[in-house]
């Protein structure tokens, strides 16, 4: 629980990237019990079993099972329900932190699983087990482990530009044309001033340069958190991939808002243990 | 450290920005009238917004052209695109009066959101409607 100790500055910055996943998983949760998975319009989870299976998502070994619980899905979502409702509270709470982290672990393994061949799903699942892996040894958070885990993080990134590049030629300028067009015409972002300005500053031949240069930039702060300047490079992630959940609002992934939430923790982190030590390459 | 200290300290007030952004933008957003959907807390695919057009109201009219169609669909920058329904009305009134696929122009939309016809049998092209359509009209 939190405590008088808990109300110093350091705590603090430290407390509020963990509040913010709490209430994230809070909210699913709720929003899972009260719309997704038992409310009036619900998509019942052997429905979204089903359909992962007809689209070739799950590990094979993993399909048994899934098949196996087909009768058993209600039992299952609200078993869902409740590690993600708990492993939420006990985050915003502070207290038996690394129970949380083992709740999450267990739910977004399981999703990992259920959804490994999808790159996108695959992403999510990472991110969301590197944020429960963190909480459940954050006492062990330093040193080599913490290097693994930037390096893990750096891994995950790197995999999902490979699918942005594959799938959807994000580094070409042929692409930034039609996927500004698709932004103007379909998208709509958190307030109309903020998307009248990108598309006010992505206009011409400079705008859509950037527009194509941002999958560099991201790959360059990507390396950049492996070399001694990492935290600078996720502070400089972090406001760009926030700044893009807020630009491009209606898509039903939270990938973005994970990414928010992970190098939020991560930056957080990262600072906590420059200031007692000066920091050192991860590169080779 | 003390929080003067924080203040002094760039790494802090860094923190606390992001976090108020994230308050503001991802967590109570509609509190401050700014719009989000389904990012913070879940991911659900059935936020569809499905226009109906036809020619005539078809309430009136038995013989009135129909089409249906979603919204965004086709090759997609990101996932779909989700909806409320005040973004789901301002994106279909884009089409008000367009030609449809077959040609006949499209003067009657009722939209769909969840397969839910929020408006029930009013036109999301009447002029009486708030016109908030300028939010998808950038394009044009």
């Amino acid at each position: 629980m939190l405590s008088k100790n808990d109300l110093t500055p350091r705590a603090i910055s430290r407390y509020l990237p963990q509040f913010f996943i709490g209430l994230f998983f809070l909210t699913a949760a709720y929003l899972k019990w009260a719309q997704a998975l038992f409310g009036p319009h619900r998509i019942a989870l052997d429905a979204i079993f089903l359909h992962w299976m007809r689209n070739g998502m799950p590990l094979e070994w993993y399909k048994d099972f899934m098949t196996w619980s087909l009768p058993y899905t209600d039992w299952l979502a609200a078993i869902v329900i409740l590690l993600q409702g708990l492993a939420g509270l006990l985050l915003i709470l502070n207290w038996r932190v690394r129970l949380a982290g083992l709740c999450m672990f267990i739910v977004q393994l399981n999703v990992y699983l259920a959804t490994y061949h999808q790159l996108e799903l695959r992403v999510l699942g990472s991110q969301a087990m590197l944020m429960s892996i963190f909480f459940f040894a954050r006492s062990e958070m330093r040193g080599r482990v913490w290097a693994l885990m930037t390096y893990a993080m750096v891994l995950i990134g790197l995999v999902h530009l490979y699918g942005r590049y594959m799938y959807f030629s994000d580094a070409s300028m042929e692409a930034a044309l039609w996927q500004r067009g698709y932004f103007a015409l379909y998208n709509m972002s958190s307030w109309p001033g903020l998307k009248s300005f990108v598309l006010w500053a992505t206009a011409g031949t400079a705008g859509m340069l950037l527009w194509a240069g941002m999958f560099w930039i991201k790959l360059g702060l990507l390396f950049g958190m492996l070399t001694r300047y990492r935290l600078q490079a996720g502070a400089a992630l972090l406001v760009i991939v926030l700044s893009a959940t807020l630009i491009w609002l209606n898509t039903w992934s939270c990938e973005g808002v994970f990414w928010v939430l992970l190098l939020f923790l991560w930056v957080v982190h990262e600072r906590e243990l420059q200031r007692a030590a000066a920091p050192k390459s991860l590169l080779p | 450290m003390t929080f003067r200290d924080w203040f002094r300290d760039g790494w802090f007030l860094f923190f606390a920005f992001i976090s108020a952004v994230m308050v503001v933008t991802l967590v109570m957003p509609a509190a401050v009238g700014l719009q989000n959907f389904t990012q913070w807390g879940g991911m659900y695919d059935d936020h569809w917004c499905v226009i109906n057009a036809y020619d005539k109201n078809p309430h009136a009219y038995s013989d009135a052209k129909h089409v249906q169609f979603s919204i965004g669909d086709g090759r997609r920058v990101f996932s779909s695109p989700a909806h409320n329904r005040k973004s789901c009305v301002a994106a279909v009134q884009i089409f008000c009066g367009q030609p449809s696929t077959e040609g006949w122009t499209m003067a009657w939309i009722e939209p769909t959101l969840k397969t839910e016809r929020f408006l029930g049998e009013q036109n999301a092209c009447d002029p009486a409607l708030p016109v908030i359509r300028h939010w998808f009209f950038h394009a044009q």
